[in-house]
């Protein structure tokens, strides 16, 4: 397989490195413009209250502050997605502890501060909810007075007839669990700096997943022209789909910019980036499970009830996927959910890598093992005998086109038993077990039937060195250099002599941006396509100049040369010299727009939407203390099928990225609200994995190279973590024989879990 | 018009003079007075270690670091590894070892590994977890850091053996 290929399927440095390792990269905290302002954004303090008054002028007078914003400078726009529920700065009422309130825009960060302490404030408490089970209850406080009963959506998604398969199962089991609220915590804090140009267009720079749509949220938040914004995208310092949306302070930015004529900058306060950004939705889910004894699992039923917090942003399209696509990981014969999202004064939930999906895995793998167990057979086997493969159409109508589930649950499981560790120490304190968990996943995804594509422009330079243009932003995954590597393969030329351009949406061709695990498979093929066009063009120009005919020309290692004749050759640099500022005037330039060939869904979300579908495993060996309650992940073992490993050394980065994030969320990561209001802000009480806490892992890439993607490719980002909560939960009852079913599993958890007669005593 | 104190240190080798507040960071001095961004700040509240930088050769989470304390000592930050153009060996490791994902804690990373093998010759897994446990990194997992710093004193072994060093003299190639 590696001989085949020149620059994909081999490890690649990344090929920004350089300029990330010297501290040359420029991120958005370090642009500066000539006088540039700094904003800040005033937040409320209470969960719900009604606003009373705002008294800005002892702010407006403090020496520095240039302009102090209240919802009444603001175009009376609310924005969002598919609840437009949000103002800029609230209007009349906040709903949560964090709300925007005002914005203050001086010449430091410092001056800009204090002004923040100088806006009086008068706010009326009003009753909150707290509990999504508590605001649905008739009567209870609305958080917004058009949402009646606090619902932001219900879903109801019926496949095949679920009462009869029940009733003709062996056995049916129940179960509930719970998952918590967790942050993206992305290393670099969000932000934006934000200018008007004298000819009333709109600059926005900010490091963000998916600059098109940041684009027309904001012009839709400042209800102008989509045309009329720009949005640039410096380095991103990591974003896991929490820089996917844009958030109330870029619109704030741009209105406090248009106020005092000069740049403004905004960027979050880690405390902010706490209380105030979009967390992962929280759910509580009811599942029902029909199984044969032989280990057939028939059918599933699962009601969710999902914390949306205080304003919708993505968070339907996320109970959308928590709702549908762990129905596509067995051959389920029928399915049933019903899903409510409900607002609560809580901090408002969005996308974090797995968007809902990994919430689900959460509660389906986890019964599995409970099932499986209950019926005395193996978990592993019982996963094996359900599993999909390749050519199915799962319950919901995707396609699989490639799927290597049982490859990565073989060699997940298999791994994991190896060079296990004893079972028992410490005369029996020291408990070790192993389980295992698998997943799915999408590589792009079609709403409907909306575009779920990507275009890409290249194009030679005279010096034959190509620049490739794309709007899929790389957030630190690596997307850049598999660009690179795509276009460098597809042409024939070193990879060094490809540079990939930054996102800017006046130049870059539309995209849709980095999520749904969509760029290598989605954006990636889009390159692949005008890459072959661009070679076209040069082998045409170079034919001309050899006098030889295109078909028999062939370019490797940036030469030139006649299959028959090797000997007859020039350079890319030579052709590209001859064909640009000359009368040859070769385009040497392609754009192209790809659209993968899906159908999306009809109205009862049903059909082939995403161009592959992701499949892995992870085995994970865990150990618990029993004294102390306290468990560590000693081992992991992740199986991914990624169609083609364009990058391996990048596919190893995500899954052992994957896996620390998805082990933080499992054992030590939780936001703590107390009546609405976040106990711990801050990164030394929000505890996230540092290098001590990390497990050995063995990463093991499955190709199945898939008929669509480029050079049978398909998404890694999301699914690295997807299992890895679910296979915790199953390690730890395989250790200690308890099941735990809600999110985080703390030591106190574990400890009275594990001693129950504690826990009657304690009470 | 401006009150302040006049701050004198060495930064990467050059000596520089700067009025700041008292109540200034280092970082914060280094960024916006000295204009040198590869200091990043991910937290402010010394969480983090982005925002790393070599005082008197030990690292430091320079957001909780005063200014004034950095007075007639020598400060190293990212742009100081690498200032005659070339990578430093640890910065070339770390690309190698595909340790550098978003990028957004490596300068931190790379400076706290180089007070580490300027210390140590060839550190166990153990030390290089210790001196990188103030490290923060959501990217990676972790793992390429022990591989990239490992990887980093092997290529620093060669660096000496070549340039005729005694192991520890040429090691702050500042
Ligand atoms: S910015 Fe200094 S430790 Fe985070
Ligand atoms: S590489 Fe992104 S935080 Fe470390």
């Amino acid at each position: 397989m590696q001989t085949k290929h020149s620059a994909v399927g081999r490890d690649a440095d990344f090929i920004d490195a350089a300029e990330k390792v010297t501290g040359r990269a420029r991120y958005l905290d370090d642009l500066s413009f000539p006088g540039m302002l700094h904003g800040k954004i005033l937040r409320s303090p209470y969960p719900h209250a009604r606003i009373k008054g705002i008294d800005i002028s002892r702010a407006a007078s403090l020496a520095g502050v240039k302009a102090v914003i209240t919802s009444a400078d603001c175009p009376g726009i609310r924005f969002g997605l598919d609840n437009p529920d949000v103002y800029m700065l609230a209007v009349d009422k906040v709903r949560y502890a964090g709300d925007e309130v005002a914005a203050v825009a001086a010449v430091s960060e410092e001056a800009a501060e204090e002004a923040l302490s100088l806006i009086d404030v008068e706010y009326e408490p009003l009753p909150a909810v707290y509990h999504p089970a508590e605001a649905m209850v008739p009567g209870a406080p609305l958080v917004h007075e058009d949402k009646p009963g606090n619902i932001a959506k219900i879903y109801e998604i019926v496949r095949g007839n679920v009462d009869e398969d029940f009733a003709s199962c062996d056995c049916v089991f129940e179960e509930e669990f719970g998952t918590s609220l967790v942050q993206p915590c992305y290393l670099e804090p969000f932000g934006v700096i934000a200018d008007w140009e004298p000819n009333g267009r709109l600059t926005i720079w900010t490091g963000i997943q998916s600059a098109f749509h940041a684009r027309a949220e904001i012009a839709k938040a400042l209800g102008i022209d989509p045309s009329s914004v720009t949005v640039k995208v410096p380095y991103i310092g990591g974003g896991f789909g929490g820089k996917i949306w844009i958030r109330n302070f870029h619109p704030i930015a741009a209105v406090l910019a248009r106020k005092t004529g000069r740049p403004v900058k905004i960027v979050l306060s880690r405390e902010e980036e706490f209380i105030a950004s979009r967390a992962r939705v929280a759910a509580g889910i009811k599942l029902k499970l029909g199984m044969m004894r032989d280990g057939t699992m028939v059918c599933k039923e699962a009601e969710i009830i999902a914390d949306n917090g205080a304003y919708s942003w993505a968070a339907p399209k996320i109970l959308l996927n928590m709702s549908m696509r762990t129905d596509c990981l067995y051959r389920f014969r029928s399915s049933r959910t019903v899903s409510r999202l409900v607002y609560t004064n809580h901090v408002p939930t969005s996308g974090f890598r797995g968007y809902g999906n990994a919430q689900m895995h959460f509660a389906l793998e986890s019964m599995v093992d409970i099932c499986a167990r209950k019926m005395g057979l193996d978990p592993v086997e019982v996963r094996l005998k359900n599993a999909v493969r390749s050519g199915d159409t799962t319950l919901h109508g995707w396609k699989l086109r490639s799927c290597g589930l049982s490859e990565c649950i073989d060699k997940a499981a298999a791994a994991i038993k190896e060079g296990r560790l004893p079972g028992e120490e410490a005369g029996g304190r020291i408990r070790r077990g192993v389980g295992v968990a698998c997943m799915t996943h999408v590589s792009g995804n079609r709403g409907g039937d909306n575009f779920d594509g990507s275009s890409a422009m290249v194009r030679f330079q005279e010096d034959g060195r190509l620049l490739v243009y794309s709007g899929e932003s790389d957030m630190g995954q690596g997307a850049r250099t598999v660009f690179a590597q795509i276009a460098a393969e597809a042409l024939g030329i070193p990879l060094s002599d490809v540079i990939v351009m930054p996102v800017d949406t006046d130049v870059s061709p539309f995209g849709y941006g980095s999520y749904s695990s969509r760029v290598t498979t989605v954006g990636g093929k889009a390159v692949l396509l005008a890459a072959r066009q661009v070679r076209d063009q040069l082998l045409k120009l170079a034919g001309k100049l050899m006098n030889e005919s295109p078909d028999r020309l062939e370019i490797r290692d940036g030469v030139i040369f006649d299959r028959l004749d090797p000997g007859r050759r020039m350079t890319v640099a030579e052709a590209c010299r001859a064909g640009i500022r000359t009368r040859q005037a070769a385009e040497l330039t392609a754009y192209v727009t790809y659209d993968p060939p899906t159908e999306g869904t009809d109205s009862d979300y049903y059909g082939d939407y995403s161009s592959a579908y992701n499949y892995g495993a992870h085995g994970v060996e865990v150990e618990v203390d029993t004294e102390t309650g306290q468990v560590r992940v000693l081992r992991v073992a992740a199986a991914h099928d990624v169609g083609f490993a364009i990058n391996p050394k990048g596919v190893r980065g995500q899954i052992s990225g994957g896996v620390a994030q998805g082990t933080g969320w499992a054992l030590c990561e939780n936001l703590v609200l107390k009546e609405g209001v976040l106990q711990n802000p801050s990164l030394s009480s929000y505890i996230l994995m540092t290098i001590k806490d990390m497990p050995s892992i063995k990463p093991i890439i499955v190709e199945t190279d898939d008929p669509v993607g480029p050079y049978g490719a398909k998404g890694v980002g999301e699914p690295t973590l997807i299992p890895v909560p679910p296979a915790i939960a199953n390690a730890i009852e395989d250790a200690v024989g308890v099941r735990l079913r809600d999110l985080p599993f703390t030591p106190e958890k574990i400890f009275r879990a594990v001693n129950p007669q504690l826990k009657e005593a304690g009470k | 018009m401006k009150t302040g104190q006049v701050l004198n240190f060495t930064l990467n080798g050059e000596q520089v003079e700067v009025l700041v507040d008292p109540a200034e960071t280092l970082v914060n001095v280094i960024r916006k007075k000295l204009l040198l961004t590869g200091t990043k700040r991910g937290c402010e509240e010394g969480e983090c270690g982005a925002c790393t930088v070599l005082l008197d050769g030990k690292p430091v989470n320079s957001c909780l670091v005063p200014a004034m304390k950095a007075h007639g000592k020598a400060v190293v930050t990212i742009e100081g590894i690498s200032a005659s153009g070339e990578l430093h060996p640890i910065q070339q490791a770390f690309i190698e070892a595909g340790a550098v994902q978003c990028g957004f804690c490596t300068p931190g990373v790379v400076l706290s590994a180089k007070s580490l093998l300027d210390r140590v010759t060839l550190p166990s897994e153990e030390e290089i977890k210790t001196e990188l446990s103030g490290h923060l990194c959501r990217c990676t997992g972790y793992v390429q850091f022990v591989d990239a710093v490992r990887l980093a004193a092997r290529k620093l072994g060669r660096f000496h053996d070549r340039s005729g060093g005694d192991g520890g003299a040429g090691r702050s190639v500042v």
